[in-house]
């Protein structure tokens, strides 16, 4: 009996640990892949917007955004 | 007689004129946005770009011109706080970028500028598709005629309206604009306006010096290759 608690136990901790890695995992990748450049090409707009009238109206201001924004 | 006496006067006023030379100063204005946007990105870039206008009222617009060329540039101001700012990088090509070059004889105008981390001479023809208006007013003792053209450095059909006076007949002005028959004193084009500050007009002669630096392109060109870098850096976001 105080076996399969044991085996019950082991088993639940290393479920946790994988869950948590997985967790940990798929927010570093959504941080590092997907959010900063959404946010930056989304400021590069507002920024040319805000400057010139609307989007598309002068790459200048666009790419110098986009530059600033991802650390260039 | 009379006939003789016209073409005699004319002829003198004209090489009166061919002689002359000026430099004008242009100062800044922006319309401030008056709505406040609910989206926080959009409110920061505006927030961003009142900050830019504001530097830009600091800065020096300067047209040189003879009966012959004109170079125009801007003569930035050092700023009270973060010169490495967006914002204040900005500020100097809110209205234009880099230096403007106009050939009355050629037509043409050559813009030394740098984009996407590269000098370019980018050579275009001065603007000749303006619709002149009646519509008039007086710019100091200098009566001008309103002009409306689509602008031609905007990727969009954005328009500049041009204030210019025949009274000083040369086809020049501010940030690449000319092609009229009249002297452009007052500029506007989005919320932006350059506006007289200060004409000196001589009878000396003074060297207007062509732009040299940088890679021959034509605009269209230039503009190409910058939404190419654009649509490259949407491509590889993900």
């Amino acid at each position: 009996m105080k076996k399969i608690i044991l085996t019950l136990v082991f088993a639940f901790t290393i479920g946790t640990m994988i869950n948590a890695n997985i967790t940990i995992d798929s927010k570093e990748k959504n941080l590092t892949i997907i959010s900063e450049p959404v946010d930056c090409w989304a400021q590069a707009d507002a920024a040319e917007a805000a400057f010139c009238g609307s989007v598309g109206c002068n790459t200048d201001y666009w790419l110098g955004k986009m530059d600033s924004c991802m650390g260039f | 007689m009379k006939k003789y006496l016209l073409i005699i006067l004319l002829i003198i006023t004209t090489n009166l004129f061919a002689q002359q030379s000026g430099v004008v100063k242009y100062e800044f204005s922006y319309k401030k946005f008056t709505d406040t946007p609910k989206n926080k990105m959009v409110a920061d870039a505006r927030r961003m770009a009142d900050i830019s206008a504001e530097y830009a009222k600091n800065h020096q617009y300067i047209l040189k011109f003879t009966h012959l060329e004109s170079i125009y540039l801007v003569e930035d101001a050092m700023p009270l706080d973060d010169v490495n700012s967006f914002e204040y990088k900005f500020s100097k090509f809110i209205f234009s970028t880099g230096i403007y070059y106009q050939n009355k004889e050629t037509c043409k105008t050559l813009n030394e500028r740098s984009s996407m981390g590269q000098n370019y001479l980018v050579h275009d023809s001065l603007n000749s598709d303006w619709k002149v208006t009646t519509e008039s007013k007086f710019i100091g003792k200098y009566k001008c005629f309103k002009a409306v053209s689509l602008c031609s450095s905007c990727n969009n059909n954005q328009e500049i309206t041009a204030w210019f006076t025949p009274e000083i007949p040369v086809p020049f002005g501010p940030a690449g604009y000319g092609g009229l028959p009249g002297l452009i004193l007052e500029a506007s084009k989005f919320r932006y306006t350059l506006s007289l500050k200060k004409l000196k007009l001589s009878n000396k002669n003074i060297s207007i010096e062509k732009p040299t630096k940088g890679t021959l392109i034509t605009a269209d060109k230039l503009k190409e290759l910058q939404w190419e870098k654009r649509m490259d850096m949407k491509s590889n976001r993900g």
